[in-house]
Protein backbone atom coordinates (compact mmCIF):
# COMPACT_ATOMS: atom_id res chain seq x y z
CA UNK A 1 0.00 0.00 0.00
CA UNK A 2 2.93 2.46 0.98
CA UNK A 3 4.91 1.80 -2.31
CA UNK A 4 1.41 2.19 -4.27
CA UNK A 5 0.81 5.65 -2.50
CA UNK A 6 4.48 6.51 -3.10
CA UNK A 7 4.26 5.67 -7.49
CA UNK A 8 1.27 7.59 -7.32
CA UNK A 9 3.38 10.62 -5.72
CA UNK A 10 6.48 10.29 -8.23
CA UNK A 11 3.81 9.88 -11.25
CA UNK A 12 1.75 13.54 -9.97
CA UNK A 13 5.40 15.16 -9.98
CA UNK A 14 6.49 13.50 -13.03
CA UNK A 15 3.44 14.61 -14.75
CA UNK A 16 3.92 18.31 -13.31
CA UNK A 17 7.66 18.55 -13.53
CA UNK A 18 8.30 17.22 -17.55
CA UNK A 19 6.19 19.86 -19.65
CA UNK A 20 7.75 22.60 -17.77
CA UNK A 21 11.30 20.73 -17.76
CA UNK A 22 11.22 20.89 -22.01
CA UNK A 23 10.16 24.00 -22.22
CA UNK A 24 12.62 25.36 -20.36
CA UNK A 25 15.29 23.31 -22.66
CA UNK A 26 13.82 24.56 -25.52
CA UNK A 27 15.75 27.37 -27.65
CA UNK A 28 13.95 30.47 -27.42
CA UNK A 29 12.57 31.30 -31.32
CA UNK A 30 14.53 33.41 -33.40
CA UNK A 31 13.74 36.54 -33.97
CA UNK A 32 12.85 37.73 -37.58
CA UNK A 33 14.70 40.67 -38.26
CA UNK A 34 13.57 41.62 -41.83
CA UNK A 35 11.01 40.16 -44.01
CA UNK A 36 8.69 40.35 -47.47
CA UNK A 37 4.83 40.87 -46.37
CA UNK A 38 3.14 37.61 -47.23
CA UNK A 39 0.22 37.83 -49.74
CA UNK A 40 -2.79 35.37 -50.89
CA UNK A 41 -1.85 33.71 -54.30
CA UNK A 42 -3.21 35.77 -56.84
CA UNK A 43 -5.72 32.88 -58.39
CA UNK A 44 -6.44 31.13 -55.16
CA UNK A 45 -9.75 33.08 -53.49
CA UNK A 46 -11.59 32.93 -57.36
CA UNK A 47 -10.69 29.06 -56.82
CA UNK A 48 -11.61 28.71 -53.39
CA UNK A 49 -8.39 27.67 -52.03
CA UNK A 50 -8.09 28.12 -48.20
CA UNK A 51 -6.36 26.53 -45.05
CA UNK A 52 -3.60 26.20 -42.77
CA UNK A 53 -0.17 25.47 -44.18
CA UNK A 54 2.30 24.09 -41.83
CA UNK A 55 6.34 24.29 -42.32
CA UNK A 56 9.00 22.97 -40.39
CA UNK A 57 12.16 25.31 -40.65
CA UNK A 58 15.96 25.23 -40.10
CA UNK A 59 18.07 28.35 -39.39
CA UNK A 60 21.86 28.83 -39.95
CA UNK A 61 21.15 31.05 -37.51
CA UNK A 62 20.89 33.71 -39.61
CA UNK A 63 18.59 32.54 -42.20
CA UNK A 64 16.17 29.74 -43.29
CA UNK A 65 18.61 27.00 -44.18
CA UNK A 66 15.83 24.44 -44.71
CA UNK A 67 11.71 24.36 -45.13
CA UNK A 68 9.78 21.13 -45.44
CA UNK A 69 6.42 21.56 -45.84
CA UNK A 70 4.26 19.24 -43.01
CA UNK A 71 0.41 19.93 -44.10
CA UNK A 72 -1.37 22.45 -46.15
CA UNK A 73 -2.87 23.01 -49.90
CA UNK A 74 0.09 22.51 -52.39
CA UNK A 75 -0.48 26.24 -53.89
CA UNK A 76 -0.70 27.99 -50.31
CA UNK A 77 1.83 25.72 -49.03
CA UNK A 78 4.11 26.97 -51.99
CA UNK A 79 3.24 30.49 -51.34
CA UNK A 80 4.02 30.31 -47.62
CA UNK A 81 7.39 28.92 -48.57
CA UNK A 82 8.30 31.32 -51.12
CA UNK A 83 7.37 33.72 -47.59
CA UNK A 84 9.86 32.21 -45.13
CA UNK A 85 12.84 32.38 -47.50
CA UNK A 86 12.54 36.00 -47.52
CA UNK A 87 12.72 35.76 -43.80
CA UNK A 88 16.43 37.42 -42.08
CA UNK A 89 16.99 36.64 -38.57
CA UNK A 90 19.19 38.32 -35.86
CA UNK A 91 22.18 36.09 -34.97
CA UNK A 92 20.97 33.39 -32.79
CA UNK A 93 22.35 29.46 -32.25
CA UNK A 94 20.19 27.34 -35.18
CA UNK A 95 17.93 25.80 -34.73
CA UNK A 96 14.56 24.83 -35.98
CA UNK A 97 10.86 25.39 -35.52
CA UNK A 98 7.34 24.97 -36.74
CA UNK A 99 5.48 27.80 -38.51
CA UNK A 100 1.83 28.10 -38.62
CA UNK A 101 0.24 30.03 -41.70
CA UNK A 102 -3.64 30.62 -41.70
CA UNK A 103 -4.94 31.40 -45.51
CA UNK A 104 -8.26 32.82 -45.11
CA UNK A 105 -11.09 34.04 -47.45
CA UNK A 106 -13.98 36.64 -47.22
CA UNK A 107 -16.82 36.40 -48.75
CA UNK A 108 -18.88 39.96 -49.45
CA UNK A 109 -22.30 41.64 -49.62
CA UNK A 110 -23.89 43.59 -52.32
CA UNK A 111 -26.24 46.58 -52.67
CA UNK A 112 -28.90 46.63 -54.85
CA UNK A 113 -26.66 48.66 -57.10
CA UNK A 114 -24.48 46.27 -57.30
CA UNK A 115 -22.15 48.11 -54.79
CA UNK A 116 -20.19 44.80 -52.76
CA UNK A 117 -17.74 44.98 -49.84
CA UNK A 118 -16.16 42.59 -47.63
CA UNK A 119 -17.34 43.31 -44.11
CA UNK A 120 -13.94 42.46 -42.93
CA UNK A 121 -10.80 43.83 -44.69
CA UNK A 122 -8.10 42.04 -45.87
CA UNK A 123 -5.41 41.72 -43.35
CA UNK A 124 -1.92 40.38 -42.93
CA UNK A 125 -1.52 39.39 -39.32
CA UNK A 126 2.63 38.90 -38.51
CA UNK A 127 3.42 36.24 -35.17
CA UNK A 128 6.90 36.17 -36.13
CA UNK A 129 8.23 33.77 -36.20
CA UNK A 130 5.60 31.20 -35.18
CA UNK A 131 2.01 32.45 -36.75
CA UNK A 132 1.09 34.29 -39.90
CA UNK A 133 -2.58 35.27 -40.63
CA UNK A 134 -3.59 36.17 -44.04
CA UNK A 135 -7.39 36.97 -45.77
CA UNK A 136 -8.35 38.29 -48.68
CA UNK A 137 -12.11 38.59 -50.63
CA UNK A 138 -12.93 36.54 -53.40
CA UNK A 139 -13.82 38.00 -56.48
CA UNK A 140 -17.19 39.91 -56.14
CA UNK A 141 -19.67 38.71 -58.90
CA UNK A 142 -22.83 40.34 -59.17
CA UNK A 143 -25.46 39.61 -61.77
CA UNK A 144 -28.36 42.18 -61.81
CA UNK A 145 -31.75 41.87 -62.52
CA UNK A 146 -33.30 43.04 -66.05
CA UNK A 147 -36.79 43.51 -67.38
CA UNK A 148 -37.31 41.07 -69.99
CA UNK A 149 -36.01 41.70 -73.37
CA UNK A 150 -33.73 44.72 -71.90
CA UNK A 151 -30.50 44.99 -70.26
CA UNK A 152 -29.32 41.62 -72.63
CA UNK A 153 -26.75 43.48 -75.05
CA UNK A 154 -23.70 41.73 -75.48
CA UNK A 155 -20.75 44.67 -74.72
CA UNK A 156 -18.63 42.64 -77.11
CA UNK A 157 -15.08 43.95 -77.81
CA UNK B 1 -3.41 29.91 -73.10
CA UNK B 2 -4.90 26.28 -71.64
CA UNK B 3 -2.10 23.73 -72.18
CA UNK B 4 -3.24 20.83 -73.81
CA UNK B 5 -4.10 18.53 -70.47
CA UNK B 6 -2.90 14.56 -70.39
CA UNK B 7 -5.53 12.32 -70.90
CA UNK B 8 -7.03 11.27 -67.34
CA UNK B 9 -9.59 10.83 -65.04
CA UNK B 10 -11.55 14.03 -63.85
CA UNK B 11 -12.22 14.61 -60.13
CA UNK B 12 -14.92 17.05 -59.53
CA UNK B 13 -16.38 18.43 -56.04
CA UNK B 14 -19.60 16.12 -56.40
CA UNK B 15 -17.05 13.07 -56.23
CA UNK B 16 -14.53 13.25 -53.75
CA UNK B 17 -11.42 11.61 -54.41
CA UNK B 18 -9.32 9.70 -51.55
CA UNK B 19 -7.16 11.80 -49.64
CA UNK B 20 -3.36 11.44 -50.67
CA UNK B 21 -0.71 12.07 -48.26
CA UNK B 22 0.82 15.64 -48.26
CA UNK B 23 3.36 16.46 -50.70
CA UNK B 24 6.36 18.76 -52.33
CA UNK B 25 4.62 21.11 -54.81
CA UNK B 26 6.73 21.88 -57.58
CA UNK B 27 6.29 25.03 -59.59
CA UNK B 28 8.11 23.56 -62.65
CA UNK B 29 4.42 21.69 -62.66
CA UNK B 30 2.84 23.77 -65.33
CA UNK B 31 5.85 24.16 -67.79
CA UNK B 32 3.64 24.03 -71.12
CA UNK B 33 1.93 27.46 -69.99
CA UNK B 34 5.11 28.85 -69.01
CA UNK B 35 6.11 28.43 -72.55
CA UNK B 36 3.27 29.78 -73.93
CA UNK B 37 3.67 33.35 -72.37
CA UNK B 38 7.11 33.08 -71.47
CA UNK B 39 10.32 33.90 -73.78
CA UNK B 40 14.12 34.19 -73.73
CA UNK B 41 15.80 37.14 -74.91
CA UNK B 42 19.18 38.24 -75.05
CA UNK B 43 20.18 42.04 -73.93
CA UNK B 44 23.70 42.99 -74.01
CA UNK B 45 24.90 39.26 -73.94
CA UNK B 46 22.69 38.78 -70.86
CA UNK B 47 19.99 36.09 -71.29
CA UNK B 48 15.93 37.69 -70.00
CA UNK B 49 13.28 35.78 -69.76
CA UNK B 50 10.14 38.12 -69.91
CA UNK B 51 6.96 37.30 -69.03
CA UNK B 52 3.86 38.46 -70.67
CA UNK B 53 1.13 37.59 -68.51
CA UNK B 54 -2.00 38.02 -70.64
CA UNK B 55 -0.55 35.63 -73.47
CA UNK B 56 -2.29 35.65 -76.34
CA UNK B 57 -5.69 34.79 -75.47
CA UNK B 58 -7.73 37.68 -76.61
CA UNK B 59 -6.72 36.71 -80.14
CA UNK B 60 -8.32 33.02 -79.68
CA UNK B 61 -11.92 32.80 -80.70
CA UNK B 62 -14.69 31.56 -78.25
CA UNK B 63 -14.44 28.60 -80.37
CA UNK B 64 -10.63 28.10 -79.98
CA UNK B 65 -11.07 28.12 -75.90
CA UNK B 66 -14.04 25.92 -76.05
CA UNK B 67 -12.02 23.09 -77.94
CA UNK B 68 -9.06 23.38 -74.91
CA UNK B 69 -11.72 22.18 -72.43
CA UNK B 70 -12.11 18.54 -72.56
CA UNK B 71 -14.86 16.81 -72.56
CA UNK B 72 -15.81 16.02 -69.17
CA UNK B 73 -14.94 19.34 -67.90
CA UNK B 74 -17.59 20.56 -70.38
CA UNK B 75 -20.23 17.58 -68.87
CA UNK B 76 -19.49 19.11 -65.41
CA UNK B 77 -20.54 22.43 -66.98
CA UNK B 78 -23.55 21.44 -68.28
CA UNK B 79 -24.50 19.88 -65.23
CA UNK B 80 -23.99 22.92 -63.12
CA UNK B 81 -26.17 24.82 -65.69
CA UNK B 82 -28.88 22.12 -64.82
CA UNK B 83 -28.17 22.56 -61.34
CA UNK B 84 -29.17 26.32 -61.36
CA UNK B 85 -32.09 25.64 -63.07
CA UNK B 86 -33.24 22.92 -60.53
CA UNK B 87 -34.52 23.30 -57.05
CA UNK B 88 -32.44 24.13 -54.07
CA UNK B 89 -33.02 24.30 -50.40
CA UNK B 90 -34.46 28.01 -50.90
CA UNK B 91 -34.71 28.46 -54.73
CA UNK B 92 -38.01 25.92 -54.35
CA UNK B 93 -38.99 26.36 -58.64
CA UNK B 94 -35.29 26.69 -59.53
CA UNK B 95 -33.74 29.11 -61.99
CA UNK B 96 -33.32 31.85 -59.19
CA UNK B 97 -29.59 31.22 -57.95
CA UNK B 98 -26.44 30.78 -59.24
CA UNK B 99 -23.98 27.93 -59.79
CA UNK B 100 -20.11 28.41 -59.86
CA UNK B 101 -17.32 26.79 -60.52
CA UNK B 102 -13.00 26.31 -61.09
CA UNK B 103 -11.22 24.08 -63.47
CA UNK B 104 -8.10 23.82 -62.95
CA UNK B 105 -5.35 20.56 -62.95
CA UNK B 106 -4.16 19.21 -59.39
CA UNK B 107 -0.15 18.33 -58.50
CA UNK B 108 -0.61 15.27 -60.23
CA UNK B 109 -1.62 17.36 -63.99
CA UNK B 110 -5.08 15.81 -63.72
CA UNK B 111 -7.95 18.15 -64.47
CA UNK B 112 -10.26 18.69 -61.18
CA UNK B 113 -13.55 20.61 -61.35
CA UNK B 114 -14.43 22.90 -57.94
CA UNK B 115 -17.70 23.39 -57.53
CA UNK B 116 -19.16 26.26 -55.27
CA UNK B 117 -22.37 25.36 -53.04
CA UNK B 118 -25.55 26.61 -54.76
CA UNK B 119 -25.86 30.38 -54.45
CA UNK B 120 -28.70 32.23 -52.35
CA UNK B 121 -32.08 32.31 -53.83
CA UNK B 122 -32.68 35.89 -55.43
CA UNK B 123 -36.06 37.33 -56.71
CA UNK B 124 -35.16 39.75 -59.26
CA UNK B 125 -38.52 41.88 -58.36
CA UNK B 126 -36.38 41.95 -54.96
CA UNK B 127 -33.02 41.48 -54.68
CA UNK B 128 -32.00 42.90 -57.61
CA UNK B 129 -28.95 40.73 -57.64
CA UNK B 130 -27.88 37.74 -57.95
CA UNK B 131 -24.51 36.29 -56.57
CA UNK B 132 -22.76 32.95 -56.01
CA UNK B 133 -22.40 31.26 -52.57
CA UNK B 134 -18.61 32.07 -52.68
CA UNK B 135 -18.62 28.40 -50.45
CA UNK B 136 -16.89 25.56 -52.18
CA UNK B 137 -19.04 22.47 -52.15
CA UNK B 138 -16.09 20.92 -50.90
CA UNK B 139 -12.64 22.68 -49.70
CA UNK B 140 -10.48 19.53 -50.10
CA UNK B 141 -10.95 18.87 -53.86
CA UNK B 142 -10.73 23.30 -54.05
CA UNK B 143 -7.73 23.02 -51.98
CA UNK B 144 -6.12 20.57 -54.44
CA UNK B 145 -6.34 22.41 -57.62
CA UNK B 146 -2.69 24.47 -58.33
CA UNK B 147 -3.02 25.73 -61.63
CA UNK B 148 -6.78 27.08 -61.79
CA UNK B 149 -7.82 28.08 -65.28
CA UNK B 150 -11.32 28.45 -66.51
CA UNK B 151 -13.68 29.98 -63.75
CA UNK B 152 -17.30 29.74 -64.58
CA UNK B 153 -20.83 31.00 -63.30
CA UNK B 154 -24.21 30.51 -64.50
CA UNK B 155 -26.47 33.47 -64.98
CA UNK B 156 -29.81 32.06 -64.29
CA UNK B 157 -32.79 31.43 -66.10
CA UNK B 158 -35.89 32.53 -63.99
CA UNK B 159 -38.13 35.17 -64.88
CA UNK B 160 -41.31 36.36 -62.79
CA UNK B 161 -44.80 37.11 -63.43
CA UNK B 162 -43.75 41.47 -63.01
CA UNK B 163 -41.44 40.80 -66.32
CA UNK B 164 -37.94 40.68 -64.11
CA UNK B 165 -35.19 38.21 -65.25
CA UNK B 166 -31.36 38.12 -64.64
CA UNK B 167 -28.90 39.71 -67.18
CA UNK B 168 -27.56 37.11 -69.72
CA UNK B 169 -23.72 38.50 -70.52
CA UNK B 170 -21.38 38.33 -68.18
CA UNK B 171 -21.67 42.22 -66.07
CA UNK B 172 -19.86 45.37 -65.26
CA UNK B 173 -19.06 43.01 -62.20
CA UNK B 174 -17.80 40.32 -64.02
CA UNK B 175 -15.42 41.98 -65.95
CA UNK B 176 -14.10 43.43 -62.71
CA UNK B 177 -13.55 40.15 -61.22
CA UNK B 178 -12.11 38.57 -64.13
CA UNK B 179 -8.34 37.18 -63.39
CA UNK B 180 -6.03 37.80 -66.25
CA UNK B 181 -4.74 34.71 -67.38
CA UNK B 182 -7.62 32.58 -66.83
CA UNK B 183 -10.47 31.88 -69.67
CA UNK B 184 -13.55 33.21 -68.01
CA UNK B 185 -17.00 32.09 -68.75
CA UNK B 186 -20.89 32.74 -68.38
CA UNK B 187 -23.50 30.15 -69.30
CA UNK B 188 -26.32 32.10 -70.09
CA UNK B 189 -29.39 29.73 -69.07
CA UNK B 190 -32.19 31.90 -70.82
CA UNK B 191 -30.14 32.50 -73.94
CA UNK B 192 -28.56 28.49 -74.22
CA UNK B 193 -25.25 30.37 -74.79
CA UNK B 194 -21.48 30.59 -73.89
CA UNK B 195 -19.61 33.70 -73.50
CA UNK B 196 -16.17 33.58 -72.99
CA UNK B 197 -14.85 37.24 -71.70
CA UNK B 198 -11.62 39.12 -69.75
CA UNK B 199 -11.24 42.43 -67.80
CA UNK B 200 -11.89 44.14 -70.90
CA UNK B 201 -15.21 42.73 -72.56
CA UNK B 202 -16.52 39.27 -73.99
CA UNK B 203 -14.48 37.93 -76.37
CA UNK B 204 -16.03 37.03 -79.66
CA UNK B 205 -19.71 36.03 -80.40
CA UNK B 206 -21.36 34.08 -77.80
CA UNK B 207 -21.49 30.66 -78.87
CA UNK B 208 -24.46 28.76 -78.46
CA UNK B 209 -24.36 26.84 -75.59
CA UNK B 210 -25.13 22.90 -78.09
CA UNK B 211 -22.53 23.99 -80.19
CA UNK B 212 -20.10 24.22 -76.43
CA UNK B 213 -20.91 20.65 -75.37
CA UNK B 214 -20.72 18.88 -78.34
CA UNK B 215 -17.22 20.52 -79.25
Amino acid sequence: MRSLAAIRVIGILLLWFLPSAAQQARAPLPKVARACVPFYPRLAPAARIQGTVRLHLSTDGKRVSAVDAESGPPMLVQAAKENVKTWQFEPHTPTNFEVIFHYRLLTYTCDSQCRCASVEKESVLLQLPANVDISAVIPMICDPAVQIGEGNHSKQK
Amino acid sequence: MIPPPPPSELHTSSEPMGRPAPREFSSRGDTERDASGDHWVTIDGSHVLIHEPQGKQNQQTPQDLAAQIPADVRAEMAKAIHDSNSPTSDDRRGGFHEEYGVAGSDASGKWVVSRDKPGPYANPDVTKHVSPSGKPADQYVANSIVDPRIVFHVHPAGTTAAGHTWVQPPSDADEAAAVPGQTNIVFAAAEKKVYFYDNSGIIGKPMKLKDFLRH
